[in-house]
């Protein structure tokens, strides 16, 4: 299995970005830190005649935050880089402690937040926080540029709202709300270091002992990473007993519709699933009281 | 030389059996001298070598599990532009081979599949081009018409009446039996108080050395080979490329580069080597292969699957009457080193425990999986992991202890198992003792909290095989010593180091023989045209023991010839013992007589016509019985604590108490320790093999997870030190029996913890969840 014949461009600009694509974006793949793309390419996975590399591009790795604005993490900023950032440990601790569970300090160091949500696997690990968080990816393309919410941009396996010529530049994340509380989790029965079986992003805001804001997301448990939308929904507005975090336990066990794979079979993971719920939506709870 | 470096008072270093005064190198912890290469990424393995011209092969597998080859056409694949040689079945002599010699039989493989194929990966077609793209090309324009048969794919389906025969010679699939008898078994099980009889069955794992299999042959005008090979028996190598090409034996040189890892998987002629060396000559370029981690792991030889039933017998009290084993091996498709296996997993079902009556029935069984194959233990993992575990449950029924039942039971020096071995040195009931020490055993076996507990295992392992299967004339390993008037030594072995550190441990003993510093030591190594024959090679913790004899046979030679001059230069008494140490040769009773070491042989030199100062020494174990010359001894302990609403089993910490002998080198049995816990980990708990139809599923390393460093528990561990009169120093084996007592200690905790009893590896979270009442 060894990697096919294409073509290569580095281009230096987002013009030559464009100008390379050309109407050749359905050939094409763009290269980040090539940690998704390279392997998969090798087995079949992906087929392309053209590769574009990113990380020529000045200003695409670029991490910026404004308290006023939020954060935005360019296209070629490392996972290790957006890791490691002040402003990420600090305002969104959660993204950090994911990026943490994510493969290994190698790879850390030479994949990208944006590769691995435009790689739109159901593992990807940065994506249920980022979407707990409630980000947003801005969309270049040869003429315009628009922003999706990052919950409905991944839209298959491998599969995004993208059209083939456009391109994310960045992820946006709001400004930081300090009374949201966050937390992810993430499983492998195998090995510290591993795809995950199922993970869960949560968030919630305590207003007088009431759940509000409450966001569930799940990983490796459907074809893209999900948004439990009734767990949450059972949890909104009620007082955070462990009945009710019980009850949006079972019920986000009830949504997700997991596969078996080598980490774990379909029903080990719906279990892992009300398991992790339960401790994410417990950990919310007693973490802040 | 500082005149501050006086030589030592006596005693004499060398002479001292376990730890000598401070210079002495026995037991000091020395770092590897090739790690600093290995970490820089400077050492050179096969893969790395490029030489002019050079090709790039590659091998067709085959896709179906059994079938009839009907037809090969190669001419797409040799017209392709770039490609420079293709071979099938056909086109190269059809010899079996395998390492049992001895035993010609057994000798089932060819290089290339001729007639038929026997499982998917099974090799039938080689390829040497220009580059790897274009090797890889070719094999897919490689046309094979296959008549697929019926195949089988487990043992009890395989020994089935009317299943396919995988090998037309064996019918029934049944490929070689082992028998022990010893001790009046039906008046054991009569006499009982207890009986139980337990099926425990094992999986297959990989290797999973980091370097893949490399080999790249080059062929001179005359025809003969040197083939540049990742392999753990050079001497093997040699021997069976020259069987297959039809050559003498010294027409093929062997050479040994770095080699990252074998752990029992290095140890055969595999068709690579055959094809790169046949390719080569064919040429007249030399041709490399490396084969990829997919075909490692989807094709590669792996630990046998085994079912093994266990009956054992006992007194109300503990004390084990008797026991009857029966092991069934899921071969695949070819014995490879599955004789052996059969043969041990008999020996280690008797081990450690005083058994005074015994029945062992092995069975090598053909299926149509990708053949299995020596790994770390040999037959002793799946033998200690049905056994370990079952002394636990008989120690809970019986209601004793199960470190009492073991301390009852416990083999002791003397002990024998009547025909096959002799226990020489045995520090097991110490290791017991302190483990359960070490552990805390006594406190927290009274104060029991659910999901959490303590599990035991135990060990013993040869340090050496002794049967001579590869039917050597040569010793069984050698070497060549060789001083130099400028105060060095040369050390001249084809024990083979495969990243386990012997090359540091020989040196170590021939500076200590010596009295050099290991900066004094030059090694030459790893190239059969330059080495005495012959070493056996690294495998079944061999190396140290026995290469270790061989260097000390040698150094000894030399030695006596340096003491002469000293004798004479001194004029000395005839009644002075002679000494090596702090680089001079001296008088033990007159320190202040002595000469520099280089001075020595400058003395020896220039009296014998400058005649070189070298002698050789050769270590073959005789009359000490079937297996080997000494045995380790083991007891480890797993602290696990269980996720109850996960399943998941996290272990905490291992405790080790071992006696290895002597302990050469503390820092080098350490590591031996840390990878054997790591492996060990993975077997039971996330490491399998999966299958479907021959088909391996999860070939990559996504899929077929190894623990890394993040899953390792914290790890404490002490030695007994016991003294071993068959090996260097007193040292015996510390490589492969550590990586026994893991499993059965960890499933052991993890039945302490929850209930659940591991009957079949890996244990997993769901297996755990499910007992627990789980429905998932
Ligand atoms: C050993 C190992 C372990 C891993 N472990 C994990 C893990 O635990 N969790 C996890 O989530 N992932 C894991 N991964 C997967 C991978 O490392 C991550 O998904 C990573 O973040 C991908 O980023 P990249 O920069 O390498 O992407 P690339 O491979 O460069 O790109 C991935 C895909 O995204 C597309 N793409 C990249 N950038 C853009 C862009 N700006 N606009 C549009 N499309 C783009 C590419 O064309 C390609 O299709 C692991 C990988 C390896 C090799």
């Amino acid at each position: 299995m060894r990697l096919p014949a294409f073509d290569y461009h580095a281009p230096a600009t987002l013009d030559e970005v464009f100008a390379a694509i050309g109407d050749r974006g359905r050939d094409t793949q763009l290269l980040a830190g090539g940690t998704d793309l390279l392997p998969s390419l090798r087995s079949g996975k992906r087929r392309c005649r053209q590769v574009v590399a990113l990380k020529g591009v000045a200003g695409l790795d670029a991490i910026r935050f404004d308290p006023e604005t939020g954060l935005e993490i360019g296209a070629c900023a490392l996972l290790a880089e957006v890791q490691d950032n002040p402003a990420v440990r600090e305002h969104y601790p959660v993204l950090a402690s994911a990026i943490r569970t994510l493969a290994t300090v190698q790879v850390r160091h030479k994949a990208t937040v944006v590769g691995n949500l435009c790689n739109a696997s159901p593992c990807a690990d940065t994506a249920p926080p980022l979407m707990a968080l409630g980000a947003r990816v801005r969309i270049v393309g040869p003429d315009d540029q628009h922003e999706l919410p990052l919950d409905g941009f991944i839209t298959g396996p491998r599969r995004t709202a993208r059209e083939p010529e456009e391109l994310i530049s960045s992820v946006l994340v709001p400004p930081p709300d300090p009374a949201l509380r966050t937390v992810f989790l993430k499983f492998s029965p195998r090995s510290k270091v591993d795809i995950s079986a199922v993970s869960v992003a949560a968030a919630l805001r305590l207003e007088d002992g009431l759940a509000r804001a409450v966001g569930i997301f799940l990983g490796t448990v459907a074809p893209t990473p999900m948004r439990a939308a009734s767990a949450a929904a059972a949890l909104e507005g009620l007082e955070p007993t462990s009945e009710v975090i019980d009850l949006a336990a079972r019920t986000a066990r009830g949504e997700c519709q997991p596969v078996t794979d080598f980490r774990a079979s379909k029903e080990y993971k719906q279990h892992l699933v009300e398991v992790l719920t339960r401790r994410a939506l417990r950990a919310l709870v007693e973490g802040g009281a | 030389m500082s005149e501050a470096r006086t030589p030592p008072a006596a005693p004499d270093p060398a002479a001292r059996p376990v730890s000598g005064p401070p210079e002495s190198l026995i037991g000091q912890r020395l770092p590897r001298p090739d790690a600093r290469a290995k970490v820089t990424g400077a050492a050179i393995y096969t893969d790395d070598i490029q030489l002019p011209g050079m090709l790039y092969g590659a091998m067709l597998r085959s896709p179906v599990a059994h079938a009839l080859i009907k037809r090969i056409d190669a001419s797409k694949a040799r017209a392709l532009p770039g490609v420079k040689c293709v071979i099938t079945g056909q086109d190269v002599p059809a010899i079996r081979y395998g390492n049992w010699r001895l035993v010609p039989e057994l000798q089932d493989e060819t290089v290339l599949a001729t007639d038929k194929v026997r499982f998917i990966g099974d090799e039938v077609a080689a390829v040497a081009a220009v580059d790897k793209d274009t090797a890889e090309a070719a094999l897919a324009l490689i046309e094979v018409e296959y008549q697929e048969l019926p195949a089988v794919f487990g043992v009890d389906e395989a020994l089935a009446d009317g299943a396919p025969a995988v090998h037309d010679e064996h019918p029934d699939n049944l490929s070689l039996r082992r028998d022990i008898d010893y001790g009046d078994l039906e008046q054991a099980f009569a006499a009982a108080d207890y009986v139980r009889e337990d099926t425990f069955t094992t999986h297959a794992v990989s290797h999973a050395y980091m370097e893949p299999c490399s080999a790249l042959a080059r062929a001179d005008s005359d025809g003969r080979i040197t083939l540049w090979t990742s392999t753990q028996t050079p001497y093997y190598v040699q021997c069976l490329l020259a069987r297959t090409m039809e050559l003498r034996e010294n027409d093929v040189r062997v050479i040994k580069p770095a080699v990252g890892g074998g752990f029992g998987g290095k140890m055969e002629l595999r068709p690579w080597d055959f094809c790169a060396a046949w390719m080569a000559r064919e040429t007249g370029r030399p041709v490399k292969f490396t084969l990829s981690r997919e075909e490692e792991l989807a094709t590669g030889r792996r630990r046998h699957p085994v079912k093994i039933t266990s009956k054992i017998a006992f007194r109300q009290d503990g004390t084990i009457l008797g026991k009857e084993v029966t092991a069934k091996l899921d071969g695949g498709g070819y014995n490879g080193m599955g004789p052996t296996a059969t043969f041990l997993i008999g020996n280690f079902g008797a081990m450690l425990y005083k058994v005074p009556a015994y029945r062992y029935r092995g069975i090598y069984v053909y299926t149509n999986n990708p053949p299995a194959g020596a790994m770390r233990g040999f037959g002793a993992p799946q033998a200690l992991f049905a056994g370990e575990m079952q002394m636990n449950k008989a120690a809970e029924e019986l209601g004793i202890d199960p470190i009492e039942l073991r301390l009852k039971n416990a083999m002791e020096p003397g002990d024998a198992i009547p025909g096959v071995a002799t226990i020489g040195s045995c520090g097991f009931r110490e290791c017991l003792e302190k483990v359960r020490e070490l552990s805390g055993w006594d406190a927290r076996m009274a104060a029991k909290l659910p999901g959490e507990g303590l599990g035991i295992a135990c060990y013993s392992f040869i340090s050496g095989g002794v049967f001579n299967w590869f039917n050597t004339r040569y010793p069984f390993s050698s070497a060549e010593v060789k001083v130099f008037d400028d105060g060095t030594a040369q050390l001249t072995t084809l024990a083979a180091d495969i990243g386990q550190g012997s090359d540091l441990i020989l040196c170590q003993i021939l500076a200590e023989e010596l009295g050099l510093k290991i900066e004094d030591i030059r090694l030459v190594t790893g190239d059969t045209a330059a080495c005495p024959q012959s070493d056996l090679g690294t495998w079944g913790s061999r190396v140290t023991l026995m290469a270790g004899n061989a260097v000390r046979d040698a150094a000894r030679q030399v030695k006596e010839r340096l003491a002469e001059m000293v004798s004479l230069k001194f004029d000395l008494n005839v009644i002075h013992e002679i000494a090596c140490g702090g680089g001079h040769v001296y008088s033990k009773s007159k320190p202040s007589r002595r000469i520099p070491l280089g001075e020595a042989v400058a003395m020896a030199q220039r009296a014998n016509r400058g005649r070189p100062l070298k002698a050789s020494g050769y270590y073959t174990p005789r009359d000490v019985g079937l297996v080997s010359p000494a045995f380790s001894f083991g007891a480890q302990v797993a602290d696990v604590r269980v996720d109850l609403e996960t399943g998941l089993p996290e272990v905490q910490r291992m405790f080790t108490v071992h006696d290895c002998g002597t302990e050469l080198n503390p820092m080098a049995v350490e590591g031996q320790l840390e990878g054997s816990i790591q492996m060990s980990l993975g077997y039971a708990l996330s490491e399998e093999l999966l299958m479907d139809r021959g088909r391996t599923l999860n070939a990559t390393l996504l899929d077929y997870k190894l623990p890394v460093a993040e899953d390792m528990p914290p790890s404490v561990s002490e030695t007994v030190e016991t003294y071993e009169p068959e090996g260097p120093f007193g040292a015996k084996e510390a490589g492969e029996g550590l990586a026994c007592p893991t499993a059965p200690a960890i499933a052991h905790a993890v039945h302490q913890a929850t209930g659940y009893f591991c009957r079949e590896l890996p244990i997993t979270p769901v297996k755990i969840l499910r007992h627990l009442g789980r429905e998932i």
